[in-house]
């Protein structure tokens, strides 16, 4: 019997891709609590419609201008972390918030860092309006630039397996070892990217990535890197590449 | 309407309004709801207090619902009432001043079906 049960198992692994993507690739939001989920998927109660509206109204002043198509600008979202060259031959990662702070900063002439409410709002409209895209990350095609976008993947890569800090952990002995097992009263989730930025309700603010990754260095009490630091990018290049091909979920909310 | 960038706001209705019957009225306001306790920067100053002190729900400009706010109170604080539906149906404002003098106001119309 059991015997059975994993052939047919295996055999649904095999013939469908989406079977396949639901039983071991599952978003954080398969591990919410039934009260959350709900005011998630509620806009009425979901703090984020609130910066959700705030962002579409800082788009039409300032961005429709140019970018005239939002389901068009909102791809962006499941391609970035990007490799993009500031004065050739040198280039750096840049995650979606990067972009956004440095073509809105152009905009409206004065410079505003990527966690900034503005910023955030906008990454927060852009985001739900990418809802339901696949994530795809591409290799850059010029191979110089292929090569250190490599390099900052591996770094990705290395950051990820890495014991670190006080507690002498790395990512992947919690989010690939020991899925579906409490940490605390938490449900531990995969490492998996498919809906940012968050609500938080232990910060009771909206964050990006960038954000989110520097808790977790300090939920494991190592030093917290300066936002926006290349190993923060890196390690976001890697998770999202790790996520290629699941759907988007939009911002989300979480504890 | 939203004031940009500051204090969002959105208000909705929950349910068909059918005269004599009860319609869900929920708020939700942008606020950061500062308690004044918390330690910011380098963990020497606290963060200056920032509460809503009052919100009045109002429908057809007499007020159904008035609230003091305190620091017990998450940011972006989300308030919920049920409101029965006037015969003509009616618009339903919202108004929250907080300690510093800052307001917000929005209003939204109920339609009976």
């Amino acid at each position: 019997m059991r015997f059975l049960y994993v052939m047919l198992l295996i055999l649904f692994g095999l013939c469908s891709e989406f079977v396949y993507a639901d039983l071991t690739r599952q978003s954080g939001n398969a591990f919410l609590s039934p009260e959350m989920l709900k005011q998630q998927n509620d806009p009425s109660m979901n703090p984020l419609s609130l910066w959700v509206d705030q962002g579409q109204e800082l788009y039409k002043a300032n961005c429709q201008e140019c970018h005239q198509s939002v389901a068009i600008l909102s791809k962006a979202v499941v391609q970035f972390p990007r490799w993009q060259v500031i004065k050739p031959p040198q280039g750096r990662l840049m995650n979606i918030e990067d972009q956004i702070a440095s073509c809105y900063s152009k905009k409206i002439g004065k410079e505003l860092a990527n966690d900034d409410a503005n910023i955030l709002s906008l990454s927060i409209f852009l985001s739900d309006a990418a809802r339901g895209l696949k994530i795809h990350i591409q290799e850059p095609i010029d191979p110089k630039v292929r090569e250190q976008w490599q390099s900052q993947m591996n770094l990705g890569a290395q950051i990820y397996t890495q014991r670190q800090g006080r507690l002498n952990l790395s990512c992947t002995q919690c989010h690939d070892q020991r899925i579906g097992k409490n940490l605390r009263s938490e449900i531990i989730s995969p490492a998996y990217v498919t809906g940012f930025p968050i609500y938080r309700q232990s910060w009771q603010a909206i964050g990006s990535l960038d954000r989110r990754l520097r808790a977790c260095y300090s939920g494991v009490q190592a030093t917290v890197p300066a936002s926006a630091s290349l190993e923060l990018r890196a390690l976001e290049l890697f998770l999202k590449k790790r996520s290629e091909g699941m759907m988007w979920d939009g911002p989300s909310l979480r504890r | 309407m939203a004031t940009l960038n500051l204090h969002p706001i959105r208000l909705s209705i929950i349910g068909t309004p059918a005269v004599g019957q009860e319609v869900e009225v929920r708020v939700l306001i942008g606020h950061p709801m500062e308690t004044g306790y918390r330690l910011g920067g380098d963990g020497n100053e606290r963060i200056p207090k920032n509460i809503i002190e009052s919100v009045v729900i109002k429908l057809n400009q007499d007020p159904i619902m008035q609230a003091t706010l305190g620091s017990g109170i998450a940011a972006n604080p989300l308030l919920s009432i049920f409101v029965k539906v006037p015969p003509q149906g009616g618009v339903i404002s919202v108004e929250w001043r907080d300690d510093r003098g800052v307001q917000g106001r929005t209003e939204k119309m109920i339609v009976v079906a």
